[in-house]
């Protein structure tokens, strides 16, 4: 129907685009905001405040890096040993390779052991122009802190005042506020459309989508979003699938997973992932110092696992979650190595079982090779569920 | 009425086929590299034994390794469910299923109707599965076949507890270097297999009756070591331990017949 | 002494730890200077049953070495304190008093002052898993069968283990500084899921600076406060300089120690780093703590001043600095490596405690003793460069290597230790370009003893000393 009507009108629908969007220096959104004279910083972790970045006088996109498309890791298997988690060395490898050359600089975090300790890698081996780090502390209990947050983004700003002599006053800070709830807007409207009897899109579709929004400003993004929306809502949704799952567990960018459980016939229609629903959910302030807000929104948006004390609002919202979406199962992804996501995966089915909610949990690594190992499972746990 | 149930393992494929309730016969054969021809050839063959023709199947479901691309399958369903369903028939008492395959280990749990109730895999690791044995076999420069009678004449098990494939065989490697006899290593192994097998035993618990399938489960050194480390007694079935998971899938053809009638491969599934 | 009966017979690892070191001691009390000449049935028959049963356990290298002259005298001086420590342990819990499970880096003085019983649960494993042969093999296994991984580290897994098993008392109050990792981190989270023990947070901010140290200082304060909310009771002042002192003094042969290490032909028995990092954990307990920390360097002390070193005499001194640390269910390891290859251990990513930053603490009023046990966790083992950039770690190590006069470093890399494995390359690349000197890099769990056999271990090290010798 997309293509019916692209050809029709004579221009790619948007769901099309966003669902197509090539991914790194063969981005045409990161490449005009470049050629415009912007600059582009990448980030992984949820726990960098983005508004901050895009709201820079002088241009600056920040961007979501993943390793969609990764081949090997030979060149960061020198530096990083095989229990480092395979995304962390895939995007060194990225990195390695000059994939990222377009970046001007990269936003890392402490939040997990294996990537902050990539730091002294990008710094020495792959060299960019900007690179810092925003630490955060492991719990969120207690002013202090929040200060220590607050004082990590203000450092960052600084930094980039000094190098780019860039600083946004406080109503481009609020402008730039305002785009990003919009987009996390949009994109809890787009998990609506998942919710529902017949989905609208399928998972892989839908982490398609969110991956665009992790590649493009977020303005541009927004509007195509919205056209997006409009055409989903027109579509007669899909009717006979198997069963409704959620996914969570590790970072996940590729839709590797999601393929090879909708390849059963079943339909992901949620998430609690980081790279998911977790990202988008919770707006900022409007109201208040826009700069405070900011990072109470980052600091106390729903934790990552690695944050101590979290766990009971963690599974409130995986419960919350799949409660809204009315799944009949979730499967838990880890990566091999991720010691946050191996243990909190662990602690929340044992809950959500005492819930009467199936969980399966899974391991596989982010350059995936054994779809048939993955699969066997999936398809056990549709069985098990009686789908 | 003929029902097949075909199961394309990493290392052998079985085929079964069912008159109604009962069992008609069954093949097992080393597997290709490709699933289909390693289907195709054990089909053949199990028609040829029983003088049946591929037109007298009402209904075929695959299981096992490459089970979706068998194109004569009407349907296919993952190796779990379907050695709960054969392990059932074989004995309703049946209430975990331990299968011991080429490359997975799977522990499975099923309830009083035979239908699944829970199910573990274990890791990437081939600790715990066939392949670890074959790779034991190999160093002692035996067939895998002979290590089950050897390790029942062990006296004295070596210890092995280590927990990589690859420790293990410079750990055999080591006793048959000091002297140790191959019964006593072959003992040693068994035992450490069945410790194994057990850490999975234990993430979804053990319920009685409990069996073993797959063609390990034709190791009687091995069942003995799991009877000993799991402290329960496991079930020897009626029928070949190796093709439970064809005769569930056969079993499996026979009720979707009676849901579905005959039909050709959905496109989902 | 009943009291003391009752926890000690009740908690397996207490009485396990507890008849190790009886063992111990009336083995080296036996004069033999080694196992050929220990009368073992004799031996087994002086002892109770429950004594007697656990030395078949025993690793034999284990006896090997502490019947050695040159281990004998620090063994038995921690095996005193040790039993010590386990004693005043049973006492406090006989009378009920708060179960504190005290994450390594934080040191017992603050709890003994609050009349709390600290537990440093990871260090009970690690001495059995010393001893006795797959020593808690089978903990770890308790806790993998509740769906916790592989790659999850050891020092977690063995002691809940044991807490699910009732070889351990159950904590109150777990304290957690979030150095090292996230491994430790999430398993103190799902201890308090499974046992109901509140996790009390003490945050390490990332970076090692001014900045950092004041917002930890803060952070000490505030777990102070928490613990006194949570169990109603107070710091005593008075025995906090009493075990603040006791750990000043230990402190004060731990440095000796370190300077006599870097001397020509270096005089400290490399079995001892074990001991020392088991005795830094527990620093400021009791004075036979104290006391075993200047056994040690005394008898260093008479060796380098008779030039005297500890590897056999007429072999070449092979100075290694061990980057990643010890092996705990290796115990014997540096003593093996020594007789055999001439290896003298020098210093390890797991005793490294810079006396020039940490010095002593201010015994002045409670917020100095605090500071100064605040700089001390922040410059631990594990709590210096575990959180912080990886020059930190780097620089230490080669600053290590030229006052040491190292030859070698060995990275024995715990498989589940991953901020280490990221630096394990550039750390080897540094010793190498900057100090000169070769790495080898091995993996191994940290106390379980199937992930690489001691078999292995012990052929892939040996290899590496045989081209350096």
């Amino acid at each position: 129907m997309d293509a019916e009507s692209a050809l029709a009108t004579g221009r790619v629908s948007a769901v099309e685009e966003l669902t197509n969007l090539p991914l790194r220096g063969d981005n045409p959104h990161i490449n005009e905001w470049k050629a415009n004279g912007g600059r582009v910083f990448g980030y992984v972790c949820s726990y960098v405040p983005e508004e901050l970045v895009y709201a820079q006088p002088a241009g600056m996109l920040p961007v979501r890096m993943g390793a969609v498309g990764c081949e090997t890791t030979e060149d960061a298997d020198v530096c990083l040993h095989k229990s480092i988690c395979s995304f962390t060395r895939c995007l060194l490898q990225l990195g390695l390779t000059g994939e990222y050359g377009f970046l001007d600089g990269f936003v890392m975090t402490d939040a997990c052991d294996q990537m902050r300790r990539t730091y002294e890698y990008w710094r020495d081996e792959v060299g960019l122009d900007f690179l810092t780090m925003v630490t955060i502390p492991h719990s969120t209990e207690g002013e202090e802190r929040f200060a220590w947050y607050l004082e990590e983004i203000r450092r960052l700003a600084e930094a980039m005042a000094e190098r780019y002599g860039s600083y946004a006053t406080d109503a481009q800070l609020r402008e730039s506020i305002a785009v990003y709830n919009r987009y996390r807007r949009l994109m809890l409207d787009l998990y609506a459309l998942r919710a529902g009897p017949a989905p609208k899109l399928s998972g892989a579709e839908a982490m398609r989508i969110a991956r665009a929004g992790f590649n493009m400003p977020k303005r541009v993004f927004n509007d195509r979003l919205e056209e997006a929306l409009k055409e989903l809502a027109a579509r007669p949704g899909i009717g006979d699938y198997r069963a409704r799952i959620m996914i969570g567990g590790s970072y996940l960018d590729d839709t590797f997973l999601i393929d090879i459980i909708e390849s059963t016939g079943a339909v992901v229609v949620t998430d609690s992932l980081c790279s998911g629903r977790k990202y988008i959910e919770t707006m900022v302030s409007e109201v208040g110092d826009p700069f405070e807000a900011i990072a109470r929104r980052y600091f106390e948006h729903t934790s990552c696992p690695r944050m101590i004390g979290g766990f009971e609002d963690r599974l409130e919202f995986t419960r919350r979650t799949a409660e809204q979406a009315n799944v009949d199962g979730i499967i838990f992804h880890r990566l091999p190595f991720c010691d946050n996501h191996a243990v909190e995966n662990t602690m929340e089915s044992h809950e959500l079982n005492k819930l009467g909610i199936a969980t399966l949990s899974l391991e596989s690594e982010y350059l995936a090779t054994d779809e048939g190992r993955i699969k066997t499972r999936v398809q056990a746990f549709l069985e098990k569920l009686g789908k | 009425m003929i029902f097949a149930g075909v199961d394309v393992g990493s290392m052998t494929a079985e085929a079964v086929l069912m008159d109604d309730g009962e069992l008609l016969a069954s093949t097992v054969l080393v597997a290709t590299p490709n699933p289909v021809t390693s289907a195709t050839i054990v089909l053949e063959r199990v028609l040829a034994e029983s003088g049946l023709r591929a037109q007298d199947i009402a209904y075929c479901v695959s299981t096992g390794y490459g089970r979706e691309r068998i194109p004569f399958a009407q349907h296919d369903i993952s190796e779990i469910s379907c050695h709960g369903k054969g392990a059932f028939w074989a004995d309703p008492g049946i209430r975990t299923i331990i299968d011991v395959g080429g490359q997975d280990c799977k522990v499975i749990r099923i309830d009083a109707s035979g239908d699944l109730k829970d199910f573990v895999m274990n890791d990437k690791c081939a600790a715990g599965t066939g392949r670890f044995l074959e790779g034991v076999a190999k160093t002692m420069a035996v067939h895998v076949s002979e290590l089950g009678p050897m390790a029942l004449e062990g006296v004295d098990p070596v210890p092995i507890t280590s927990i990589c494939t690859v420790f293990t065989q410079f750990d055999v490697m080591t006793f048959l270097a000091e002297g140790r006899t191959r019964e006593d290593i072959g003992y040693g192994v068994a035992e450490a297999l069945a410790v194994r097998v057990n850490r999975l035993v234990k993430r979804v618990g053990v319920e009685d009756r409990v069996c073993i399938t797959g063609g390990v489960a034709k190791n009687a050194a091995v069942v003995r070591a799991t009877e000993k480390v799991l402290g329960h007694q496991v079930c020897s079935l009626r029928v070949d331990p190796q093709i439970v998971g064809a005769l569930g899938a056969a079993l499996f053809a026979r009720e979707r017949y009676a849901k579905h009638g005959a039909q050709s491969r959905e496109t989902r599934s | 002494m009943e009291a003391r009966q009752g926890a000690l017979t009740r908690y397996d690892h207490i009485r396990r730890v507890d008849a190790l070191c009886d063992l111990f001691q009336t083995a080296i009390a036996t004069g033999a200077s080694s196992p050929a000449e220990l009368d073992i049935p004799m031996l087994m028959g002086l002892l109770p049953e429950y004594h007697a049963s656990i030395v078949p356990q025993i690793y034999p290298e284990v006896l090997e070495a502490i019947l050695k002259p040159k281990n004998r005298g620090a063994t038995l001086a921690h095996m005193g304190a040790v039993k010590r420590y386990l004693g005043d342990l049973c006492a406090a819990l006989d009378r009920g008093q708060p179960v504190i499970c005290n994450f390594a880096v934080t040191t017992p003085e603050i709890f003994l002052a609050m009349d709390l019983v600290p537990l440093c649960y990871e260090l009970l494993p690690i001495y059995l898993a010393g001893g006795l042969i797959g020593g808690v093999d089978q903990d770890i296994d308790l806790t993998e069968d509740e769906g916790i991984p592989s790659h999850v580290c050891s020092a977690q897994k063995a002691p809940n283990g044991a807490l699910m098993s009732g070889k351990m008392p159950l904590p109150d109050i777990m304290v957690k500084t979030t150095v090292p990792c996230n491994s430790s981190n999430m398993m103190y989270q799902w201890a308090q899921q499974r046992f109901g023990a509140k996790v009390v947070v003490v945050d390490c901010p990332y970076y090692s600076n001014k900045r950092a140290f004041s917002y930890y200082v803060q952070e000490w304060k505030n777990m102070v406060r928490s613990i006194e909310q949570l169990t109603g009771r107070k710091l005593d002042e008075d025995r906090l300089r009493h075990h603040v002192e006791l750990g000043n003094e230990q402190l004060k042969y731990y440095y000796g120690l370190q300077e006599l290490r870097r001397r020509l032909p270096n005089p400290d028995p490399g079995m001892h780093r074990s001991l020392d990092i088991a005795a830094l954990y527990l620093c400021g307990a009791n004075q036979e703590m104290v006391d075993y920390s200047k056994t040690c360097y005394e008898e260093a002390r008479a060796r380098a001043d008779s030039g005297l070193g500890v590897i056999p005499a007429g072999m070449k001194e092979i100075r290694t600095v061990w980057t990643w640390g010890i092996t705990p269910h290796m115990l014997y390891l540096p003593d093996w490596l020594e007789d055999r290859f001439g290896m003298s251990f020098l210093e390890c990513g797991l005793s490294y405690l810079p006396s020039e930053v940490v010095g002593y603490v201010d015994t002045k009023n409670v917020d100095t003793m605090i500071e100064g046990l605040a700089l001390r966790a922040f410059n631990m083992p594990m709590g210096r460069t575990g959180m912080t950039h990886a020059d930190l770690m780097i620089e230490d190590f080669v600053k290590i290597a030229k006052s040491y006069h190292a030859d070698a470093a060995v990275f024995s890399g715990h498989m589940a230790c991953k901020h280490s494995w990221a630096v394990a390359k550039m750390l080897g690349d540094a010793l190498q370009e900057r100090a000169g000197i070769p790495s080898f890099k091995w993996e191994t769990d940290l106390l379980d003893t199937r992930y690489t056999p001691h078999s292995s271990a012990k052929a892939q090290l040996a290899e590496f000393f045989e081209t350096l010798m």
